[in-house]
């Protein structure tokens, strides 16, 4: 490559980079004003909070629920899909990703459409006296719904990019449908799914619209971190940021766990 | 030695089926043009697709009827298949691969499972590469890799898929050797797809060409052969016999 050459493509780069500077920017702004706003003595004081404790406790434990759900309820869904030629699966398959368009706020009044006491099925479970709406199993239905999509999305693009000969051959090895998803299908996509789990669990974790719709915002009932966030902005502002930027915390420290001990080093890798 | 025959019709898009096999004491070669239907065949035998009429049984068992309404899972024909890139699961070593057919058989432990993986892998020389990944093995290694799996599985019936095609010379004529030997000690009935006719006169098997949907012609290779100037002798199966002797 020549000396011209090599000045052609570095201008090149330099104004990809131009173009893209804006929108990195955006993109990083808020984080770098969190942190640089939040002093050590806030962020003391929003963890000492009992409000945050609780509220923190709340958001771990409903979004690790959730996300249990979603696993073992997607995981059939996921595969279904990616092996059916039906036309319902596929309307339901577009069907799944209707949360991810919709904003939350919507599917918070759906879920009390179909869930309040004067909903659709409001009024079965209300013969029960089984309320779901402003409580712990509200925040549970509104992540599940929010989040599920990320997951499913995923793992049918992963299942689909399986090598059916392998499952051929796990049947002809006398592996029951079952045994071929737990044996084989589940863990060869793994890398796939887990990229999806990962994303369902910060949408979940960070989930607010609907929550605040069909859960409600009750200290120690329903109120996820998220929506402590919203109620400390009308207390003190300092620990409104404070406690986003532990949860921005939380999440990559989660984040980075999940990924860490269930994304196998890439086969490809390997010595 | 078991007997099998199998007789169906089969159509999907542009593909249409009406297949008539039969076989004994010799490895059947099934060949053809490409996108003639031959690994549906083997898939269907394999009872991952299923046709739209016919039978096949293999011995004494009846695999699929359309007027019985019977058609055995895949999982319980006990026919191995061995498919053009080995089939081996890149999640597990090649120990776990070999005993992988093993795991879902009834009264065998774990640690039997893994002696018999063993076994199989050491009567085809290659127990050294037990820990490895099959990613890390070469075209033949996985081949015989893949081998030994089918060997602990005491399959009833073996359908291979072009099972030499992405290997070298050398290993090529290694493994076939190593079929021949298995298939002549097994005593079980094979499928063989193949577009080489080294695979035919190797297992000594018998041919059976598919051409538009229908199997045109099935004999032994050494007839065949001897008809190579017969111009009523297909095309393909002239093409396919080429200089071979």
């Amino acid at each position: 490559m020549n000396s011209r050459t090599h000045r052609y493509t570095d201008s090149r780069k330099r104004i990809w980079i131009l173009v893209a500077f804006p929108l990195l920017l955006v993109l990083v702004l808020p984080g770098i004003a969190l942190l640089l706003s939040a002093g050590l003595p806030a962020v003391w004081t929003a963890v000492s909070d009992p409000i945050f404790k609780e509220a923190l406790l709340l958001s771990l434990k409903t979004s690790i629920l959730s996300l249990g759900l979603i696993f073992f309820f997607g995981i059939p869904m996921a595969w279904w899909f990616a092996q059916s030629d039906s036309r319902v699966a596929r309307i339901l398959e577009a069907l799944v990703d209707l949360p991810v368009i919709v904003p939350p706020a919507v599917i918070g009044i759906g879920l009390l459409q179909a869930f309040g006491r004067n909903g659709i099925f409001g009024k079965v479970f209300d013969h029960w006296d089984w309320g779901i709406p402003f409580t712990f199993w509200a925040v549970i239905l509104a992540q599940v719904v929010i989040a599920a999509p990320f997951f499913i999305r995923s793992a049918v693009v992963a299942f689909r990019e399986l090598d059916q000969e392998l499952i051929v051959v796990a049947r002809t090895l006398g592996h029951s449908p079952l045994q071929i998803l737990t044996r084989v299908v589940i863990p060869m996509s793994r890398t796939g799914w887990v990229g999806g789990l990962t994303l369902a669990w910060a949408r979940a974790l960070g989930e607010f619209g609907a929550t605040l719709l069909f859960a409600g915002n009750m200290p120690g009932v329903t109120q996820t971190v998220p929506l402590a966030i919203y109620s400390a902005l009308e207390r003190d502002v300092h620990v409104a940021v404070a406690l986003s930027l532990l949860l921005c915390a939380l999440a990559l420290v989660l984040l980075f766990l999940l990924r860490k001990f269930f994304v196998p080093v890439s086969l490809k890798e390997r010595p | 030695m078991t007997n099998w025959s199998a007789q169906f019709e089969f159509s999907r898009g542009d593909l249409e089926l009406k297949v008539d096999l039969q076989g004994a004491d010799r490895p059947l070669a099934l060949i053809g043009a490409n996108g003639a239907g031959k690994t549906t065949v083997l898939k269907i035998l394999l009872g991952i697709e299923t046709p739209s009429s016919g039978h096949f049984r293999c011995g004494e068992k009846l695999l699929y009827s359309s007027e019985k309404s019977i058609c055995v899972d895949p999982e319980n024909r006990r026919m191995a298949y061995l498919p053009q890139g080995c089939g081996l699961f890149p999640h597990l070593d090649v120990l776990d691969n070999v005993g992988f057919g093993l795991q879902t058989q009834k009264g065998f432990s774990v640690s039997e499972v893994k002696k018999l993986s063993l076994q199989a892998l050491e009567e085809l020389d290659v127990s050294h590469l037990k820990t490895r990944n099959p990613i890390q093995l070469s075209a033949g290694e996985r081949q015989k890799v893949a081998l030994a799996r089918v060997l602990t599985m005491r399959p009833e019936m073996i359908l291979l898929d072009e099972p030499v095609s992405a290997l070298d010379i050398m290993a090529r004529r290694e493994v076939r050797e190593i079929l021949s030997e298995q298939l002549l000690e097994l005593k079980i009935p094979a499928v063989l797809v193949t577009h080489d006719v080294r695979d035919v006169r190797e297992l000594s098997a018998d041919v059976a060409l598919l051409d538009k949907g229908k199997i045109s012609l099935q004999g032994c290779y050494k007839e065949i052969s001897e008809r190579r100037g017969d111009e009523k002798l297909h095309p393909f199966l002239k093409e396919f016999l080429g200089d071979f002797n």
